[in-house]
């Protein structure tokens, strides 16, 4: 793979990762946590106080700052992780099945937020997931893999037809005409064969 | 009044529940008291009535004024709270070195799983190894006052090891992961993710660490030194006075209890901010 014409071997600043598990330091507070990133890749730490305070203010976590991770929900403990992936600022987030350890309602109301959050701050995202519907709802384009040896089996780019054009939000995409033809089509691509 | 009763808004069966916790905390405690105090009225009346013999165990109440004729310094014996003050000195030198030396040992083992393989099996007979048979050669290699520090040291330096390293083995590999996709560098690693992971494992290891350096210091004082509570009750039991003997053992076990409740203070302190 590409950035900028360059090929990814290993971490890059370039690219900010986010975990299946939110990984919080339960040591730190989750201003500490949050400027993790940035304390590592030896940016100014001023700085990234200020744009991680920031960020989780926006989050709703203005008032947590100082609070440690378990005080904390499996949502708040997410934005938080989110958070400390763009303190670092990185061209390209990669989005590892991020709400696969979440309940379903949070993981919905989430899918919500960091769409919005990574529209918000212009970020490419390349998300990894096993859930169809999470795929179609989040992103414009779906990629699907095969199995070991990996190789691109189709990638497909994700329109609704909406007024004004916008992308309407995961939620509201789920609703859309044009979810259940994607879904189809993905579920036969995959070729999901149960077991037994 | 009991803090029970003033909990407003509590259910009458959660007040209930609660007082029979407070009631069975304070039943503990006081069968806890009890046997204390059974302790100590056998080993009083015991050798009064002649049932022991009180020349080999002394009686509790002989303690004190024991304690009281020991205080002054004479030309032959330092008073008490000097060999006191001597004990805890070289246990406090002991198990500091200890988790010094070991912390950094254990981190070189953690930087390079090679070694750990190659010195593994030493690691494991030296803790192994009972070390107060070292006690006469520490004597001779390093003198009198060395030697204590170097029994207290040798006696809990290896556990620590193996204690702590495994505390930085068990350290969550996501996390590890988590700090090199920031492209963090080994010693970041080690700095911010292996080190203050492992608080709650160093805090053990000073707990068993406490105990350990005062065994060492004791067993040290017993062959060299003409100072401590070790010497003290060698110097007590030569010329056959159990008062003394005794009076150096109950100092012990204060000064034992005291410095585990240091400790787990620390231990309070550190976690609330976890």
């Amino acid at each position: 793979m590409l950035i900028d014409g360059h090929p990814v071997a290993g971490p890059s600043r370039k690219v900010g990762y986010m975990l299946q598990q939110d990984y919080l330091f339960e040591w730190r507070t989750i201003l500490e946590n949050a400027v993790l990133g940035a304390e590592i890749q030896g940016l100014d730490i001023g700085k990234a106080r200020a744009r991680a305070t920031a960020l989780l203010t926006r989050y709703g976590l203005g008032q947590s700052l100082s609070r440690r991770p378990r005080e904390l929900s499996g949502g708040m403990r997410r934005r938080v992780a989110l958070a400390r992936t763009l303190v670092t600022e990185p061209d390209v987030v990669l989005l590892d099945e991020p709400f696969s350890a979440l309940d379903s309602q949070t993981r919905l109301a989430l899918a919500d937020e960091v769409v919005e959050i990574l529209r918000r701050e212009r970020k490419t995202a390349i998300l990894v997931t096993h859930d169809i519907g999470e795929a179609i709802s989040m992103t414009e384009r779906v990629v699907v893999l095969s199995r070991r040896p990996g190789q691109v089996k189709s990638d497909r780019a994700i329109r609704f037809a909406t007024a004004g054009g916008a992308r309407p939000a995961p939620f509201a995409a789920r609703n859309a005409p044009e979810f259940n033809g994607y879904f189809n089509t993905l579920w036969q691509e995959l070729e999901v064969h149960v077991e037994g | 009044m009991s803090k029970v009763d003033t909990l407003p808004g509590a259910s009458p069966e959660y007040r209930a529940w609660l007082r029979r916790e407070q009631r069975g905390r304070l039943a503990v405690r006081g069968a806890q008291l009890a046997l204390l105090l059974l302790f100590l009225v056998l080993w009083e009346a015991l050798p009064r009535a002649h049932i022991i013999n009180p020349l080999f165990t002394s009686y509790p109440s002989a303690l004190w004024p024991t304690f009281l004729s020991l205080l002054h310094s004479t030309p032959q014996l330092p008073g008490i709270l000097w060999h006191a003050g001597s004990t805890v000195l070289a246990t406090i030198i002991g198990f500091t070195a200890a988790m010094a030396l070991g912390t950094a040992i254990a981190a070189a083992l953690w930087w390079w799983p090679g070694l750990y393989r190659v010195l593994d099996p030493y690691l494991v007979v030296a803790n192994a190894m009972p070390k107060t048979a070292f006690v006469p050669i520490f004597y001779i290699w390093l003198g009198a006052t060395l030697s204590i520090y170097g029994m207290s040291l040798a006696i809990s330096l290896f556990v620590t090891v193996l204690m702590i390293y495994n505390g930085f083995q068990g350290t969550d590999p996501n996390k590890i992961k988590l700090a090199q996709t920031f492209g963090a560098t080994k010693t970041q690693i080690l700095a911010k993710v292996v080190l203050p992971g492992s608080v709650p494992t160093l805090i053990a290891a000073l707990k068993v660490n406490v105990g350990l350096s005062l065994v060492g210091v004791v067993v040290g004082e017993f062959q060299s030194a003409n100072l401590g509570l070790g010497y003290l009750i060698q110097y007590g039991s030569q010329i056959f006075q159990l008062n003394i003997v005794m009076t150096a053992i109950t100092i012990l076990a204060i000064v034992s209890s005291a410095m585990y409740l240091a400790i787990s203070l620390l231990e309070a302190v550190v976690m609330r901010r976890r």
